[in-house]
């Protein structure tokens, strides 16, 4: 299986700092269409210089929600990897989700 | 110095550690460059968030401070919003904080998933503030209205100021 590299700093730019950060929105729709395919997908964050828990949530908690965090952390690879700062809220999002839903 | 220290100095006017030329993500992330700790993902999204916050809620005037003294990171975010005691009872979901007072909506402000937006699963700005400063054992310091939380460690307190303030301040101190 090709494992496709698309980079976060040409969607997004430097700072990935907002829930409403410019291209998030078309990022989430290639992550969700490469989970429904069960496809590998390399996120490269070369070239951003910020990134907050925000983001993360914003794109990563609903498609954990929708695919499963199996699913997610089997397909969607960042490189560098994520911090644990990022990895932590990876679960309390959907954990905060799970329980208010 | 302490967060107190920070605090006054900013009520006055005279700040004590600089203020930033804007609160924009280039001007803050060239700060943090020149500091050398651009690269700390924990210190970059702490103040990011505390800066989203004030995009987001209170919108006007709003100042960021960065210094590093010593082995030291000081921080300071000033805004002239409608204060985190009139943003957060805005969320529905949190109808118990009706009638309660500002210092204890402050304090249940830093808890996980306290929102002003009222979505789920947000809220993590002022919890991350107050969880980092529990691992680094740094302290902060959050005024708004006429009250001011402080938190040294993993400890809480607060105080009532002779006056009120305008908008909010959140300062924070954490050993690098």
């Amino acid at each position: 299986m090709n494992t496709k590299t698309i980079s976060i700093f040409d969607y997004c730019g430097p700072f990935c700092t907002q829930r409403d950060t410019a291209g998030i929105d078309k990022l989430f729709e290639i992550l969700s269409i490469t989970l429904e395919k069960k496809e590998k997908i390399i996120l490269s964050r070369n070239n951003v210089k910020m990134m907050t828990v925000s983001f993360i949530d914003q794109l990563m908690v609903p498609l954990a929600i929708t695919y499963s965090k199996d699913q997610i952390e089997k397909l969607i690879i960042f490189n560098p990897p994520l911090e644990e700062i990022f990895l932590k809220q990876i679960e309390r999002g959907i954990r905060l989700r799970t329980i208010h839903s | 110095m302490n967060v107190e220290d920070i605090f006054y100095s900013l009520l006055i006017q005279k700040p004590l550690i600089t203020e930033l030329k804007n609160s924009s993500d280039q001007t803050i992330f060239e700060s943090l460059d020149s500091l050398g700790i651009a690269s700390n993902v924990n210190l970059v999204t702490v103040i990011e968030e505390l800066v989203y916050n004030a995009r987001e809620h209170a919108k006007i005037n709003i100042k960021v401070y960065i210094s590093k003294i010593f082995d030291s990171l000081y921080f300071a975010i000033t805004d002239n919003g409608p204060g985190i005691h009139n943003t957060i009872p805005c969320n529905k979901n949190l109808s118990d904080l009706k009638g309660k007072s500002s210092a204890a909506i402050m304090r249940t402000s830093c808890e996980e998933g306290i929102s002003g937006t009222g979505v789920v699963g947000r809220g993590v700005g002022l919890y991350l503030l107050s969880e980092q400063c529990s691992l680094v054992s740094g302290e902060i310091l959050i005024a708004c209205n006429g009250y001011v939380l402080i938190q040294r460690q993993s400890i809480f307190m607060q105080k009532k100021l002779n006056s009120e303030i305008d908008g909010t301040i959140i300062c924070f101190r954490f050993p690098i």
